[in-house]
């Protein structure tokens, strides 16, 4: 847990489900249990594109933790499919790869840089929940 | 002339007894008479006879005429017939001093031609080294795009397993009171992360630098078990080695590097389920390895860009691991190919490799 996430324990996080998607098994299960270290519930996991949009619809998370660069169906396709099935869905994208923001379409609200910064994710959550 | 002749002999008669003398000399007259008429008898058939034969020797001359008549016409004939050989042989040393012009023409066209073939050899070697020289600078140029893309690769690639270990670590120092267990799970992510990390920068450093050959005679069997010695095998995975052996003049260390690589691939592709068969045969001149899996081959899609540095269908990897394969392939002189389903993959060696491809020029 870090000294941000123990300072401020926003109430609103507390309530938020999350989807975690990367091919790395590593990554996503080290992410998934430092997340829910940080009270944000992980209902679903899984490893590319497709999965993503099958978890995003069976579960409806309030965010969803998308890397870019996955085997067959890739970030770019979820981000698309998300956009397609809820307009107002929030994908936040974790990646390795360098991307100009903007270009990626409005549903994607933030764009962490691996390697993951707990404080970070939880600066752009408070960014996105503040404005609604 | 009778007549003289009867006057003379009568003139010495008249002198003695006349009747006698006169029948005396009558009878020698009849008697010179007849003897004269003989004699005229005589001179006419020798006339008759000189004048036939006249006539004969007049038939031969005008024959003898005749005869040198044709003579001379054969003479003449000959003659224009000689001219006309000379004029012909005259023809022909014309025609053998046009010849031997021609010849002479020919030859220094000849000679012409192949300053002309020089020349142009000369050019076409020019046009070779710098077609050479342009295709460098091209792969040159290319190798650059491609330390490019790898650079991003690496960056990326880097980025994940220093994010387990970043985590793993924010995890850890959240729990301070971690049960050993958890623990241990957790230093062994921070294990793969680094073996992850390591990996990939030798994957690169090795696409990249290429390093000096050494040589030598090695037994392909025996590079192929060290290959296999150095991967972990799943217990539901049989390889088959060749039963035979070739020995090939080549950079054992490198050639493992390949071996290993393509068991590897092959293993996957089974889904650690299936088996592994390799062949080898021996060509005469080269040899070819084969490696046989069983799995679902691969996509036609995917064959023509299984060789390309960076190209990769799994989840973790660089994506150099058979572009580096082909490269020491090529190394040593040799070719692979792959075909699918079933996947092959076929690697020709030279048994002796080729003196100029010992050279290698890296990035």
């Amino acid at each position: 847990m870090s000294a941000e996430s123990k300072k401020s324990p926003s109430n609103d996080r507390v309530k938020i489900k999350a989807i975690v998607v990367d091919d790395d098994s590593d990554v996503r299960e080290i992410f998934i249990e430092l997340l829910q270290m940080n009270d944000i519930k992980v209902v679903a996991n899984g490893i590319n594109g497709k999965e993503a949009v099958e978890l995003y619809k069976m579960h409806h998370p309030d965010f969803v933790f998308l890397d870019y660069l996955m085997p067959e169906y890739d970030g770019l396709y979820a981000i698309e499919k998300i956009k397609e099935f809820d307009p107002s869905g929030k994908i936040i994208l974790v990646s390795g790869s360098h991307f100009e923001a903007n270009t990626l379409g409005d549903t994607v609200k933030a764009i962490i840089k691996k390697p993951i910064e707990m404080s970070e994710i939880f600066k752009a959550i408070d960014k996105i929940l503040v404005p609604t | 002339m009778q007549i003289i002749v009867t006057l003379q002999s009568k003139e010495p008669g008249t002198k003695s007894s006349d009747e006698w003398m006169v029948s005396d000399e009558l009878k020698e007259l009849d008697a010179a008479e007849n003897e004269l008429m003989e004699k005229e008898r005589h001179l006419t058939l020798l006339t008759n006879e000189s004048f036939s034969k006249m006539k004969e020797i007049s038939k031969i001359n005008r024959d003898l005429q005749n005869r040198i008549k044709s003579l001379q016409e054969l003479s003449t004939s000959l003659n224009r017939k000689n001219e006309e050989l000379k004029m012909a042989n005259q023809e022909l040393e014309r025609k053998t001093i046009h010849n031997n012009n021609v010849s002479l023409e020919l030859k220094e066209k000849l000679e012409h031609v192949t300053q002309k073939e020089k020349e142009l050899s000369l050019q076409r070697d020019f046009l070779a080294k710098r077609l050479d020289e342009t295709t460098q600078d091209l792969v040159k140029a290319e190798k650059f795009a491609i330390i490019g893309e790898l650079s991003a690769r690496l960056a990326h690639d880097l980025r994940n397993p220093l994010s387990v270990i970043k985590n793993t670590m924010d995890v850890m120092s959240g729990k301070p009171n971690m049960k050993i267990e958890e623990r241990l799970q957790h230093v062994a992510r921070f294990k793969r992360a680094v073996q992850r990390m390591a990996h990939q920068i030798d994957d690169v450093l090795d696409f990249v630098k290429k390093t000096d050959m050494i040589l030598q005679v090695t037994s392909l069997r025996s590079i192929m078990e060290s290959a296999i010695n150095v991967i972990l095998i799943p217990p539901n995975v049989k390889i088959y080695l060749p039963a035979n052996d070739v020995s090939v003049t080549c950079d054992s260390r490198k050639l493992e590097a390949v071996f290993s690589n393509i068991i590897l691939n092959a293993i996957q592709a089974t889904d650690d389920n299936g088996e592994v068969k390799i062949r080898m045969t021996d060509l005469g001149h080269d040899v070819a390895i084969e490696f046989e899996d069983s799995g679902h081959g691969i996509p036609s899609t995917v064959v023509p860009k299984i060789f390309d540095p960076l190209f990769t269908t799994k989840q973790t990897g660089t994506g150099l691991g058979l572009s580096i394969c082909k490269n020491i392939v090529e190394q040593h002189g040799g070719i692979i190919l792959v075909k699918s389903p079933p996947t092959v993959f076929t690697i020709k060696l030279p048994k002796n490799m080729p003196q100029k491809s010992r050279i290698y020029q890296g990035i």
